[in-house]
C-alpha cells in the first residue's frame, strides 16, 4: 500500500521513470524484504554493474546508433523510391509503397517517431497529390510508422529477452524470428485494407523495370542491410550482439563514404545524441532489474499465478486480460518501460498456463505497438500531429480504421501462435502448427536429464537467466537451508 | 552583489559547457572503441577458422578441389567477391565521365587493404579480442552513464507522459521544482552508493594484491570500472537542479 502511495505520488508529480523505479525498488526492499540501510540499497548499484555479465544487452546501444546514423541518412527516401517502384502503380500502391518503406526503415533506425518523420513526411505529401484522401494519408501513415518494432533487429524485442521470467529464457534470434511471422500478418492485413479503402485515386507512374532498377541500384546498400545482419545471425556467422557491431559499422561506411548524405563532421551530434536516448533506458532497465530481484525474493509472480488460478480464467482468459491491460498500459507509458516493469509479472503466469515466452513476447511488442497509436497519450499521434501541421482530433479520428486493423491483428496473433512461433519450431525440426494453450499446463522444463532442476545450467552466450530459473535456485537453497537450520535448532541429545 | 552573482553564473556555464563538451568527446572514442573491438573480433572469429564457409563450399561443388587446391579457390573467391562490393560501393558513390576506370583502380586498392589487413588481424592476434566483449559491456556502462547525464540537460528521460498535464499552470512550477529536488537527491544518493559499491571492489583488489576483484576476460579491477559511476550520477543530480526535469516547451520556464 505505501509502495503503490510512494509510486502513485511520484507518477502524477512528473519525475523521471527511472526515480520512480529506483525508489520503488529502495522502499521494497528496505521496507518490505529487510534490507534497508546503505549495505541493503547498493543492491541498485549492484544491478547497474551487473549489465556487464549480460552480452545482449551490448546490442541495444549499438542498434541504437545505427539506427540514428541512418535515420539521419538518405536512406529513407531510397527505400521509398525502391517501394513506390514496386507497387506504386496498383490500386492503393503509394499505401502500400509507404507501408513497406516504413516497415523496412524502421527496422532499421529501430524507432516510431523517427520512421514517421522519415518515410511519412515523404509520403503524406505525396499520397495527398496523388488525390488520396487527407484522413486516409493521415491514418495510414501513422499507422504505418509504428511497424519496426516488430521487424528484427527490434530494441522492444531485446530488451523482453533481457526482461522475461519464463520457465525457459528467451534467445534473441528466435524472437526475431518469431516478430518477422507476426509482421507478416500485421503488414499484410494493412495492405489489404490499403488496397481496397483507398478510393479512387489516379495511378502514379505506371510500373517500368528501367524504374525499378533505377531504384534498386541507389537503395542497395540500404536494402542490404536487413539481408547482412538476419543472414549473418541466421547463418551462423554472427550472433546478434556481434550484428549489432557490424550493423553501426555498416551504417557508417554507407552513409558517410557511399552515399555520402552524412559527413564525418555531423557524425559524432548523431551519435550522441542516440546516446542520450539509450543513457535513459540504461538507467530504467538496471533499476527495474533491482525490482525484478525483489520480486524473486517476495515470490510476486507465484501470488500473481495463484490469483490467476483461483480467478479460474484459463489461458484464453489470462490472454484477453492480459492484452486489455497492456494496451491500456501502452497508452500511458512507452514501451520499453512497460516490458521492464510487467514482463516479470506477467510471463511466469503466461508459461505456468502454458503460453509458450515466445509467443508472449510477440504479443507483448503489438501490444506496444498499438499502444503507440492510441490516443490519449500516444507518441506517434503527437509527431504526426506536430510533422503533419494537422489538428490532433484529426489525427486520432484519421487512425481509428488502422487501429481497429491491428486490434483484430492482435487477436489473431494472441490466438493463432502457429504465425508466431510455427517459423521457429519448424526450423528446430519440430511441427509448425502449434496450437494455443487452453489448459493450465505445468510449465515444460527445459533442464536436460542430468542437470538438477534445482540448478539449471548457467546463463550462455545469448541466453539470459530468467527469473524462474533465480526462483528455482532461491527456492532450492532456502529448502537446502531449512534442514541445516533444524539440525542445529534441535536440542542435543 | 547581483554582479557577484551574474559572475558566479556565468562560470559554472562555462563549467557546465565544458563538461557537456568533455562528456560528448567521451561518447564518441568510447562507442567508436566498443564497437571497433567487437567488429573486429567478430571478424578475426570468421577468418581465424581453418575452414571457412567459402572453402567448404568449394569442396561442396568441387569434390575434386579439396586441400590445398581448395584453400587457393576459397580465397581467390572472397578476394573477388570483396572487390566487387568495393566496385559497388564507389560506383554509387562516384558517377560520371572516367568513374569506371578510377573505381576500378581504387577498388583493387581497397581490396587489396583489406584483405592485407584480414590476414594481419588472424595473425597478429592468434587468440583474437576475446576480452573485446568484456570490455565493450563496461564501456557501454560508462557511455550509457553520460548519456543519462547529457540526456539530464537535454529533457531526455523518460517521464510519465499524461503528468505534465495533469497539473493547472499555477501549480506547474513549484510540482516542477519538487520533482527537480526529487530527481537530483535520487542520483546523488545513486552516487553515493555507487561510491560504497566501488570502495568494496577496492578493497576486494587491494587485500589479494591485485589478484582478485578483476573482470575474467578484460583483466581491469572492478572498482577502476565501477569507480566511474559516480562521476556522472553526480553530475546528473547537479543537472536536475540546474536545468529541471521538464523542457521549457511543456509550460514550464525557470
Amino acid at each position: 500500500m505505501i509502495l503503490a502511495l510512494v509510486l502513485f505520488v511520484l507518477l502524477v508529480l512528473g519525475v523521471p521513470l527511472f526515480v520512480v523505479i529506483g525508489v520503488a525498488a529502495a522502499v521494497a526492499f528496505g521496507v518490505y524484504a529487510g534490507h534497508g540501510g546503505v549495505e541493503g540499497l547498493v543492491v541498485l548499484v549492484v544491478k547497474l554493474s551487473s549489465l556487464t555479465t549480460k552480452n545482449v544487452f551490448l546490442a541495444i546501444p549499438f542498434f541504437i546508433v545505427s539506427g540514428a546514423v541512418m535515420g539521419a541518412g538518405s536512406i529513407a527516401a531510397r527505400l521509398v523510391a525502391v517501394a513506390e517502384a514496386l507497387v506504386g502503380g496498383m490500386r492503393g500502391g503509394l499505401a502500400v509503397a509507404a507501408l513497406f518503406a516504413s516497415v523496412i526503415f524502421a527496422a532499421l533506425s529501430g524507432s516510431s517517431p523517427v520512421t514517421l518523420i522519415a518515410i511519412g513526411g515523404i509520403m503524406f505529401p505525396a499520397m495527398l497529390k496523388a488525390g488520396y484522401r487527407e484522413p486516409f494519408a493521415l491514418g495510414f501513415v501513422t499507422t504505418a510508422g509504428s511497424l519496426g518494432c516488430l521487424v528484427p533487429p527490434s530494441i522492444p524485442m531485446l530488451v523482453y529477452a533481457i526482461s522475461v521470467t519464463g520457465t525457459s529464457s528467451v534467445d534473441v534470434r528466435d524472437l526475431f524470428l518469431a516478430g518477422l511471422g507476426a509482421a507478416f500478418v500485421v503488414v499484410l492485413m494493412l495492405a489489404v485494407y490499403a488496397i481496397f479503402a483507398a478510393g479512387p485515386v489516379q495511378a502514379t507512374a505506371a510500373f517500368s523495370w528501367s524504374r525499378l532498377k533505377t531504384a534498386l541500384r541507389e537503395g542497395a546498400w540500404a536494402l542490404a542491410l536487413p539481408v547482412l545482419i538476419l543472414g549473418g545471425i541466421y547463418g551462423g556467422l554472427f550472433t546478434p550482439t556481434e550484428a549489432s557491431a557490424v550493423s553501426v559499422v555498416y551504417a557508417v561506411v554507407v552513409e558517410v563514404f557511399i552515399h555520402r548524405s552524412l559527413t564525418l563532421a555531423q557524425l559524432p551530434q548523431v551519435i550522441v545524441k542516440a546516446t542520450t536516448h539509450m543513457g535513459g533506458l540504461l538507467l530504467v532497465i538496471a533499476l527495474s532489474l533491482a525490482v525484478n530481484d525483489f520480486m524473486v525474493e517476495a515470490e510476486v509472480a507465484e501470488a500473481a499465478l495463484q490469483q490467476i488460478r483461483a480467478w479460474g480464467l484459463g489461458a484464453i482468459g489470462f490472454m484477453m486480460v492480459v492484452n486489455v491491460f497492456l494496451v491500456v498500459t501502452g497508452m500511458f507509458m512507452d514501451s520499453i518501460s512497460a516490458i521492464v516493469l510487467f514482463t516479470p509479472v506477467i510471463a511466469p503466469a503466461a508459461v505456468a498456463l502454458g503460453i509458450d515466452p515466445l509467443h508472449l513476447g510477440v504479443v507483448f511488442i503489438v501490444n506496444m505497438e498499438i499502444g503507440y497509436l492510441a490516443p490519449p497519450i500516444a507518441t506517434n499521434l503527437f509527431v504526426a500531429s506536430t510533422v503533419f501541421k494537422k489538428p490532433f482530433g484529426l489525427v486520432v479520428r484519421a487512425v481509428m480504421p488502422t487501429l481497429l486493423i491491428l486490434c483484430a491483428g492482435l487477436l489473431l496473433l494472441t490466438y493463432v501462435p502457429t504465425l508466431t512461433v510455427g517459423p521457429v519450431h519448424a526450423l528446430r525440426g519440430g511441427a509448425f502448427f502449434r496450437p494455443f494453450a487452453t489448459t493450465a499446463a505445468p510449465p515444460p522444463q527445459q533442464n536436460t536429464p542430468t542437470q538438477s532442476p534445482a540448478e539449471p545450467a548457467p546463463a550462455q552466450g545469448n541466453r539470459v537467466m530468467s527469473i524462474e530459473e533465480m526462483m528455482r535456485i532461491n527456492r532450492a537453497k532456502r529448502e537446502a537451508a531449512q534442514p541445516a537450520k533444524q539440525v542445529e535448532a534441535a536440542p542435543a541429545p | 552583489m547581483s554582479d557577484e552573482r551574474g559572475g558566479a553564473r556565468r562560470s559554472l556555464m562555462r563549467l557546465e559547457a565544458l563538461v557537456t563538451a568533455f562528456e560528448r568527446g567521451l561518447i564518441i572514442v568510447l562507442l567508436a572503441t566498443m564497437a571497433g573491438a567487437v567488429f573486429l573480433d567478430a571478424l578475426h572469429r570468421i577468418f581465424a577458422a581453418k575452414s571457412g564457409r567459402t572453402e567448404r563450399l568449394v569442396a561442396a561443388i568441387l569434390p575434386a578441389a579439396s586441400g590445398a587446391l581448395s584453400q587457393v579457390i576459397a580465397p581467390t573467391l572472397l578476394a573477388l567477391g570483396s572487390f566487387g562490393v568495393v566496385y559497388a560501393a564507389l560506383r554509387t558513390r562516384q558517377q560520371g565521365v572516367g568513374a569506371r576506370k578510377r573505381s576500378l583502380l581504387i577498388a583493387a586498392i581497397i581490396t587489396v587493404a583489406l584483405v592485407a589487413g584480414t590476414r594481419l588481424l588472424v595473425l597478429g592476434l592468434p587468440n583474437g579480442l576475446v576480452w573485446s566483449q568484456q570490455m565493450a559491456l563496461c564501456f557501454m556502462l560508462w557511455l550509457g552513464l553520460t548519456g543519462a547525464s547529457l540526456a539530464t540537460r537535454e529533457h531526455g528521460h523518460i517521464v510519465f507522459e499524461l503528468a505534465s498535464k495533469l497539473w493547472p499552470s499555477s501549480l506547474k512550477m513549484p510540482v516542477e521544482w519538487l520533482s527537480r529536488l526529487l530527481a537530483a537527491g535520487f542520483s546523488l544518493f545513486l552516487a553515493y552508493l555507487s561510491v560504497v559499491h566501488a570502495h568494496e571492489h577496492y578493497v576486494e583488489w587491494a587485500t589479494s594484491d591485485g589478484l582478485a576483484g578483476l573482470f575474467e576476460a578484460f583483466r581491469v579491477p572492478k572498482w577502476f570500472v565501477y569507480g566511474f559511476f559516480p562521476i556522472p550520477l553526480t553530475i546528473m543530480g547537479l543537472r536536475f537542479l540546474a536545468f529541471g526535469v521538464r523542457a521549457p516547451e511543456e509550460g514550464i520556464t525557470t
